[in-house]
C-alpha cells in the first residue's frame, strides 16, 4: 500500500520537476507563472511524501484502494494500447473500418462468452448508427482514411 | 419577461421537445447504470450536440443532466448501489422500501421528488442568474483574479479528506492550463515543437479525457465490479398510481429543493452533500423522524428533491461567473464554449435566444422525466443488462468521435487519451479530478487577469495594492479565506467530537 503511494508521489514529483526544467526553455516574459505552478507542485508533493513516510514510520494504516493485481495491470495496458492503436488505425484505414475491427476485437477480448456473430453484429450496428446520426443527420466531419 | 416567453416558446418547438425526450431517456439510462454518470453521459453526447443548432444541442444535454440525476436513484432503490454518488442517500430509505415490497412506490416517489426538486432549481436559475450575470459586468482584471482564486480555494472543500492531495490535483490542472501560448504575449509554452499544442489543451477533449476515459479505464480494470439487477426486478410490486402521489410531501419538496439549490450555488459542495442535507432536512421536518432509515417514503422525497434542485443551483455560478462548481457543470461549460457561448452577462443578453431555451429545456426535461419515471422506471433498471464489453467499446468510440469533431484533428484525440491516463492515475492516487478541472479552467483566467493588472497599474507592487482597494476583490478574498478555513475548522470540530465520543 505504502509502496504504491510513494511510487505515485515520486511520479508526480518527477512530473513537476520535468515541467520546471522545461520552463527554463520558455521565453523569459512567459516564464514566471509556470515556475510558480511547478514550485507549488514540487512543494506540495514533497509535503505529501513526507507525511506518507512519517505515517509509515508510525505504523498507521493507509486508507485507499489495494494495489493493482497483475491481471488488472494487464487489462489496463491492453485497454490503453488498443485505444491508441484504434485511433492510429482510424487515421490510416478510416473511422468506420477501424471502429468495426476495434469493437469486435475489444469486446471479444473483454468478454468472450457471447456468440461470435454477436460481436460482428454489434460492431456493424454501431457503425451504422454512427454513420446515420453523425454523417447523415448531423453532418459532423468524421476522420477519413484509405478505406471507409 | 420577453426573454422568458421567447425561451419557453423556443424550447417547446417540436425538434427541441424531441431532443429533450431523447436526452432525458439517455440520461436516465446513464444514471441507472452504476459506474456511469451524468458527467460521462454529457461528455459522450457533446459531439452529437455539436452538429445541432446550439439551443437544441444544449437542451439535449440538459435532458441528460436531469435524467441522470434521477436515474441514479433507480439502482439505489433496487440494489442499494447508487447509480450516481448523489443518489446514495436515496438508498437509505429507498432500498428498505424495496425490501418491504414497496419498490414501485419508492421509484414513483423518487421520480416525483426529482421533478419538484428540478422545478425549484429551475426557478432559482431563472430568477437569480440574470441579476448575478449583470453584476459580473462590474468585474475587471483584478476581480477576475480574485474570482479565480476563490474558485481555486474550492479545492480545499472538495478534498476535505486530504487537502494536500486536492491541492496537488489543482496544481496539475494549473499546469495543464499553462500549455500553449501564454495569454498576454503569445509565447509558446510546453508545446515541444507541436503546432497543435499552440492553442493549448482544448477544453472538451481535456475534460472528456479526465472524466470519461479515466472512468472507462476503471470499468475495464475492475470488470468484476458490475452490478446485476435481474433478481431485484422481481421486487417491483403492483401499485396503482394515485393523484396524491404527485405531491405527497409538498413542504419537503419545497424546502429540500431550496436547500439543494443553495448547496448547488456554493461551488464544489456537490450532489452528495445536497442529497445528504436534503435527507436530513426531510427528517427534521417529518412528523415521524424515527421511521427514517427503515424504508420511509419521506426519506426518498427529501434526498431526491435536493439532489435534483442542485441542477439549477450549480448552473448559476457556471453560467454567470464561469465557475463550474462540480464535474457535470464543468463538462457543460465545455459544451457551452463549444457552441460559442461564454459564461457571463452576454449569455443572458446577446445570446438570450440560446440561453433561455436551454434553461426551459431543464423544466421540460423534468416533465418528461416524471412521466417516464412514473410509467417505465422498471425498464430502465434493465439497462444494466447491456454487456459491459459493448458498453465500454461504444463509450470509447463516441469519446474519440467527440474529441475529433471538436477541432477536426487527431491531436485532440491523443490529448484526450493523455488526459484520460493522467486522470486514471490521479484517481488511483485518490486525487479529486474536479480539483484538476478547476485548476485547468481557472488557471488561465487567473494568469491573464494578473498579467493585465500588473501591466495596467505599471508595477507589481501597485498591482498587488490595487487588489485591496476594490470592494469586490476584498469580498472575494475574504470568501476565499473562509473557503480555505472551512474544511480545516470542520475537520478540527469533527475530531473533537470523535474524541468526546470516545
Amino acid at each position: 500500500m505504502y509502496k504504491k503511494e510513494k511510487l505515485g508521489l515520486l511520479f508526480l514529483l518527477a512530473f513537476f520537476v520535468f515541467f520546471f526544467l522545461v520552463t527554463g526553455t520558455v521565453h523569459k516574459d512567459a516564464r514566471m507563472y509556470p515556475y510558480i505552478v511547478c514550485i507549488l507542485g514540487i512543494a506540495l508533493t514533497s509535503i505529501q511524501m513526507g507525511m506518507t513516510i512519517s505515517k509509515e514510520r508510525r505504523g498507521e494504516t493507509l486508507n485507499g484502494e489495494e494495489a493493482m493485481t497483475k491481471t488488472q495491470s494487464h487489462y489496463l495496458i491492453i485497454a490503453l494500447a488498443s485505444s491508441i492503436l484504434y485511433v492510429f488505425m482510424a487515421s490510416i484505414l478510416g473511422f468506420f473500418s477501424a471502429t468495426f475491427f476495434y469493437v469486435i476485437l475489444f469486446s471479444y477480448w473483454h468478454t468472450n462468452t457471447q456468440k461470435k456473430w454477436m460481436y460482428v453484429a454489434v460492431a456493424l450496428g454501431m457503425d451504422a448508427v454512427i454513420y446515420i446520426t453523425f454523417k447523415i443527420l448531423l453532418a459532423i466531419p468524421l476522420p477519413n482514411g484509405l478505406l471507409f | 419577461m420577453e426573454n422568458i416567453i421567447m425561451g419557453m416558446s423556443l424550447a417547446l418547438s417540436p425538434s427541441n421537445l424531441l431532443f429533450a425526450l431523447l436526452g432525458t431517456l439517455l440520461g436516465i439510462a446513464f444514471g441507472a447504470m452504476p459506474g456511469l454518470s451524468a458527467t460521462m453521459g454529457i461528455a459522450v453526447l457533446i459531439p452529437v450536440s455539436y452538429g445541432m443548432p446550439p439551443a437544441t444541442g444544449l437542451i439535449l444535454l440538459a435532458g441528460v443532466y436531469v435524467g441522470a440525476s434521477y436515474g441514479g436513484s433507480i439502482s439505489a432503490i433496487l440494489v442499494n448501489t447508487p447509480g450516481t454518488p448523489s443518489a446514495a442517500a436515496t438508498g437509505w430509505d429507498g432500498h428498505p422500501m424495496a425490501l418491504k415490497g414497496h419498490a414501485t412506490e419508492a421509484l414513483i416517489e423518487s421520480a416525483v421528488a426529482s421533478f419538484w426538486g428540478t422545478v425549484v432549481g429551475f426557478i432559482g436559475l431563472l430568477t437569480i442568474a440574470p441579476s448575478l450575470a449583470s453584476f459580473s459586468l462590474k468585474f475587471s482584471s483584478q476581480e477576475n483574479v480574485c474570482l479565480a482564486i476563490f474558485g481555486l480555494t474550492i479545492i480545499a472543500t472538495l478534498s476535505k479528506k486530504n487537502i494536500i492531495k486536492g491541492l496537488i490535483g489543482g496544481v496539475v490542472g494549473l499546469l495543464l492550463g499553462c500549455i500553449g501560448m501564454d495569454p498576454q504575449y503569445g509565447y509558446a509554452r510546453f508545446t515541444f515543437g507541436q503546432m497543435s499544442l499552440m492553442t493549448g489543451f482544448p477544453t472538451v477533449p481535456t475534460i472528456i479525457g479526465i472524466y470519461s476515459i479515466s472512468q472507462l479505464l476503471s470499468m475495464v480494470v475492475d470488470r468484476d465490479a458490475t452490478v446485476n439487477m435481474d433478481s431485484s426486478l422481481n421486487m417491483l410490486n403492483k401499485y396503482k398510481l394515485k393523484l396524491k402521489d404527485l405531491c405527497y410531501y409538498p413542504i419537503t419538496y419545497l424546502w429540500c429543493g431550496i436547500v439543494g439549490m443553495i448547496v448547488g450555488i456554493i461551488p464544489a459542495a456537490g450532489g452528495s452533500i445536497s442529497s445528504f442535507m436534503g435527507y436530513n432536512e426531510a427528517r427534521r421536518l417529518s412528523k415521524t423522524p424515527e421511521l427514517f432509515g427503515t424504508g420511509h417514503r419521506e426519506g426518498v422525497a427529501g434526498s431526491e428533491s435536493a439532489n435534483n434542485a442542485l441542477i439549477g443551483g450549480t448552473l448559476i455560478p457556471m453560467m454567470t461567473l464561469g465557475i463550474p462548481g462540480n464535474a457535470v457543470s464543468a463538462v457543460l461549460m465545455g459544451a457551452l464554449m463549444l457552441h460559442g457561448l461564454t459564461p457571463g452577462n452576454d449569455l443572458f443578453t446577446v445570446k438570450a435566444s440560446i440561453t433561455y431555451p436551454f434553461i426551459f429545456g431543464i423544466l421540460i426535461s423534468a416533465m418528461i422525466m416524471v412521466i417516464v419515471g412514473l410509467s417505465c422506471a422498471k425498464y430502465f433498471a434493465k439497462v444494466n443488462k447491456i454487456p459491459q464489453n459493448y458498453l465500454a467499446a461504444g463509450i470509447l468510440v463516441l469519446t474519440v468521435l467527440g474529441s475529433f469533431a471538436c477541432e477536426n484533428s487527431y491531436a485532440s484525440v491523443y490529448i484526450m487519451l493523455f488526459c484520460g491516463v493522467l486522470g486514471y492515475f490521479l484517481k488511483r492516487m485518490h486525487i479529486d479530478l474536479s480539483a484538476v478541472v478547476l485548476g485547468y479552467i481557472l488557471g488561465p483566467l487567473a494568469e491573464r487577469g494578473l498579467t493585465r493588472t500588473f501591466i495596467r497599474t505599471g508595477s507589481v507592487a501597485a498591482g498587488l495594492q490595487s487588489f485591496v482597494t476594490r470592494p469586490i476583490c476584498i469580498a472575494l478574498l475574504a470568501a476565499s479565506l473562509i473557503s480555505c478555513a472551512y474544511p480545516l475548522i470542520t475537520r478540527h470540530l469533527d475530531a473533537k467530537k470523535a474524541q468526546k465520543g470516545n
